[in-house]
């Protein structure tokens, strides 16, 4: 091949490789901004369903760009409410903002990117489930951090390359979008619910519990109360700037096995510190209501109804909601004191009767 | 900043282009060699801007000897620096890279409780420290002239060959910088530069970061692995580090070659090998290549009898080990490779000198002998990757205890389901839902398949072949455009959250 000739050649190499990968990355780019199967643009469109099943990354979007007026909150222990229990119950359209192991830091996160993506209409009702662990977590934490796809996160379009050029979601989350939408029976207010895989009996939720070997001395109040106050103050500071919403505080019942463990570890203290001072602060506003779980005798020490320690079944979700549409199970500025005192009296007898069915001494 | 990312692809590396060829074209050249100096501090310091100021010392204390050496005459003053000057860079990268492996073997050997720094390993430091110890070395010796400043800073900071090589020699590059021919845009080199890029990179994440993941799979549960799951990722591990090193190396080639720079190969399809010593010309060439110029030559190299021949084969190996890392695992890989030289050289070299002919060679006995050699080389240098992947010596002597143990627990499978590739969700989603007791199989048809691509790979030509002879038909273009969007497709993914309590 003459010289001039592989010049041309090599050319026009150039300029077919430059434009096929770029009609190339443009098709995908575009498939991924249409389909937003993260919805990090908007919501569905057309007929495709709002198939949402992983948090860490739909979390985000879906309370950016949904149509709702209501925002359940919580971990894992709330992912198998269906969103239209609530509806029904309170009249509401809502939607999850929804992290695993989630501290309050995160959830407080969503809300607040909740009231500022309706700020127009506001936020008729919160659902919030208050985990006592996160009650405890760091209330200094930075939330979104570096272990999840900022780039559906934060305000800058550049990295959005991270979503609209991603092999996973062009070949993955795409295509399940399709198959949810069109081949499968997807509910959408079914959101990250897992429950539908899980075996909830007495057996599985022993095979999960790591008894603590030793029993340790009880964590005094200066070791806990500092970073729970933080977290309470989180919380209020939400409600009080937020009188025109209702916030319905859910305290998940947790198995006795949560609080045998919680026991040995030296914090039935301080989990009761939680719950109480919650109570004593977010009771003060008008637009805080309080639905306490945790003291059912009945249902938190039959582990049939758990997988584990805390995840309990979706049944128990529905008996939540249904509690709190009667008003049942509700906290008030008269009662608080004295169903806390009876959480306390049912953490001693768990350990002193019910967990010896099951653990010798 | 990696070659295999958005923002070097789409960022860094235009406007790089761009605004060196513009500077040049407007006849400023050295403020194109000054924003290229830039560009490369940027590309660096973007792991970490604490790094700058490390390689900044390094250039500028080599630079200053080489100055000195223009003032300093006499074989004694210069054999003098050339002590210091090794002494000095060496020192730098045994403070940052060894001293913590140095204290941690002196605490097991006397019981000592000396405290561990754990120094962040400055990327590149083992690059860019033998360059410059070449540099320093040939100046010495009067074989390298008194570079200008922006020159020689160029030639250690040129990005494409900065944070894994190749180890680029002054007189390769330098030349090259001042060359003002090669400072216009070529339409020719540019095109090849593109095609060894988009080779690189699908040799870099296609092939290299599928086989991870079954190697990250095997290695991280090697008590669980049967002899079959073990030498599936031995294979697997010796395939993957060659794809991914000399596909990164690949790409910087190509990068070079985008700004009309010839950076040297550094594999030369080292899995075609007929022995160890044949191996190491042709992997990691430029490495080997500085350990021959500048240790096993001065050592008396073959030229003082078969003794000395072993004992500086085997220095050399020892030290090539322990520039690997900081590791005894990647000491006893150097000697597994120093003992596999020293055997070839001792009994093969002169075997082969006296009875292997052009005719013979080619001849069907010729042909399976060498097959053959082939073979039994690549197995030896997979077992010796077994201890430059672990993460200990135990750890390396666990996987040879499964590796022969002769049993079977059906982990191949589950190395298998590591490998998912999402290009068949699809299939393996309609799979788990309808026959999920096919799944398993359709998961080892998967590894199956990436195997017999990476091999069909190997077996073919080299990038250099591919590029040199090509035609640049329009079917080539196509397909390096697939090859390329595909690449970029896979550099983002979208991981599985595992934890899930509370």
């Amino acid at each position: 091949m003459e010289e001039k000739e592989l010049l041309q050649k090599q050319k026009r190499f150039i300029r077919n490789f430059a434009i096929q990968s770029a009609m190339l990355l443009i098709l995908a780019g575009a498939a991924v901004i249409i389909f937003d199967p993260f919805f990090h643009f908007h919501k569905p469109i057309g007929s495709l369903k709002a198939v949402v099943t992983k948090a860490e990354y739909q979390c985000i979007g879906t309370v950016r760009n949904f149509d709702y007026d209501s925002i359940l909150l919580g971990s894992s222990v709330a992912e198998n409410y269906n969103n239209r229990w609530f509806d029904e119950a309170f009249g509401t359209t809502t939607i999850k903002g929804i992290k695993s192991s989630a501290a309050t830091v995160d959830l407080i996160y969503y809300l607040n990117e909740a009231f500022g993506a309706k700020k127009d209409t506001g936020i008729k009702e919160v659902y919030y489930s208050m985990d006592l662990f996160a009650l405890s977590a760091d209330a200094e934490r930075v939330f979104p951090d570096d272990s999840l796809p900022l780039y559906l996160y934060n305000e800058n379009p550049i990295d959005d390359v991270n979503y609209i050029w991603n092999k996973d979601v062009i070949f993955e989350h795409i295509p399940y979008l399709f198959a949810m939408t069109y081949l499968d029976d997807y509910d959408e207010g079914a959101s990250y619910n897992w429950a539908q895989y899980k075996i909830f009996s007495k057996e599985e939720t022993l095979s999960h519990y790591s008894r603590p070997k030793e029993v340790l001395p009880m964590l005094s109040e200066e070791d806990y109360k500092q970073n729970i106050d933080a977290n309470i103050s989180l919380i209020e500071e939400v409600v009080k700037a937020h009188p025109e919403t209702t916030f319905r505080f859910i305290y998940p019942p947790y198995s006795m096995l949560w609080w045998d463990a919680a026991y040995r570890n030296g914090e039935t203290e301080q989990n009761l510190y939680a719950a109480e001072q919650a109570a004593e602060r977010l009771l003060t506003y008008e637009n805080a209501e309080l639905y306490y779980f945790q003291n059912d005798e009945n249902l938190i020490t039959d582990l049939d109804h758990y997988m584990d320690t805390v995840h309990f079944s979706d049944e128990i979700n529905y008996f939540i909601v249904e509690q709190m549409k009667e008003g049942n199970y509700k906290l008030t500025e008269e009662n608080y004191v004295r169903e806390l005192e009876k959480m306390g009296e049912l953490a001693e007898k768990i350990e002193t009767e019910y967990i010896r069915k099951y653990f010798e001494e | 900043m990696l070659f295999n990312s958005y923002i070097f692809i789409f960022l860094f590396l235009p406007i790089t282009l761009v605004g060196w060829f513009l500077l040049n074209r407007i006849e400023k050249y050295k403020a194109a060699q000054a924003f290229l100096f830039v560009m490369s501090l940027w590309f660096y310091a973007y792991f970490d801007i604490s790094y700058l100021s490390i390689i900044l010392v390094s250039c500028l204390i080599n630079y200053l000897f080489s100055f000195l050496l223009t003032r300093l005459e006499g074989a004694a003053v210069k054999k003098g620096m050339m002590i210091v000057g090794c002494v000095v860079n060496l020192g730098i990268l045994g403070y940052f890279k060894y001293y913590d492996f140095f204290l941690e073997n002196l605490n097991a050997l006397f019981s000592a409780d000396f405290s561990l720094k754990h120094i962040l390993l400055p990327l590149g430091i083992s690059f860019f420290t033998f360059q410059q110890l070449s540099f320093v070395i040939d100046r010495c010796k009067g074989k390298a002239p008194h570079y200008e400043l922006l020159d020689y800073l160029n030639f250690v900071t040129f990005f494409p060959q900065l944070i894994a090589g190749p180890i680029v020699l002054h007189s390769e590059l330098i030349p090259q910088f001042q060359d003002r021919k090669k400072r216009k845009f070529n339409a020719g080199s540019f095109a090849q530069g593109t095609a060894f890029f988009v080779i690189g990179m699908g040799k870099k994440v296609l092939l290299a970061d599928t086989l991870a993941k079954a190697v990250n799979y095997g290695f991280g549960e090697i008590a669980g692995l049967d002899s079959l799951s073990a030498a599936f990722t031995a294979l697997a591990f010796t395939l993957e580090l060659y794809f991914d090193f000399s596909g990164y190396c690949d790409m910087a080639v190509g990068i070079g070659k985008m700004f009309q720079m010839e950076i040297p190969d550094n594999f030369n399809s080292p899995y075609k090998s007929t022995s160890v010593k044949e191996f190491w010309r042709r992997w990691h060439m430029t490495l080997g290549r500085f350990f021959t110029t500048y240790v096993y030559i001065p050592l008396g190299g073959s030229r003082k009898g078969k003794l000395r021949t072993v004992i500086n084969t085997m220095a050399v190996f020892l030290l090539s080990g322990l520039w690997h890392g900081a590791n005894w695992t990647f000491v006893f890989w150097g000697f597994l490779h120093g003992v596999g030289v020293s055997i070839n050289s001792l009994f093969l070299g002169t075997k082969k000198k006296k009875n292997l002919n052009e005719t013979e060679n080619q001849s069907k006995a010729g042909l399976i002998g060498r097959h053959m050699a082939q073979f039994v080389t690549f197995i030896y240098v997979c077992l010796a990757f077994v201890f430059f992947r672990s993460d200990s010596m135990a750890d390396g002597f666990l996987f040879f205890r499964r590796l022969f143990s002769f049993e079977y627990n059906g982990s191949i499978f589950a190395i298998a389901d590591a490998v998912s590739v999402s290009e068949i969700y699809i299939i393996t989603k309609a799979l788990s839902m309808k026959a999920p007791q096919l799944l398993g199989m359709v998961n080892m048809v998967v590894i199956s398949f990436v195997i017999l691509v990476s091999i069909f790979v190997l077996c073919k030509k080299t990038t250099r072949e591919i590029v040199q002879n090509n035609s640049w038909s329009n079917g080539f273009a196509l397909r390096m455009a697939v090859l390329f969007v595909w690449s970029v497709l896979s550099l983002s993914g979208v991981s599985t959250f595992l934890y899930f309590n509370f």
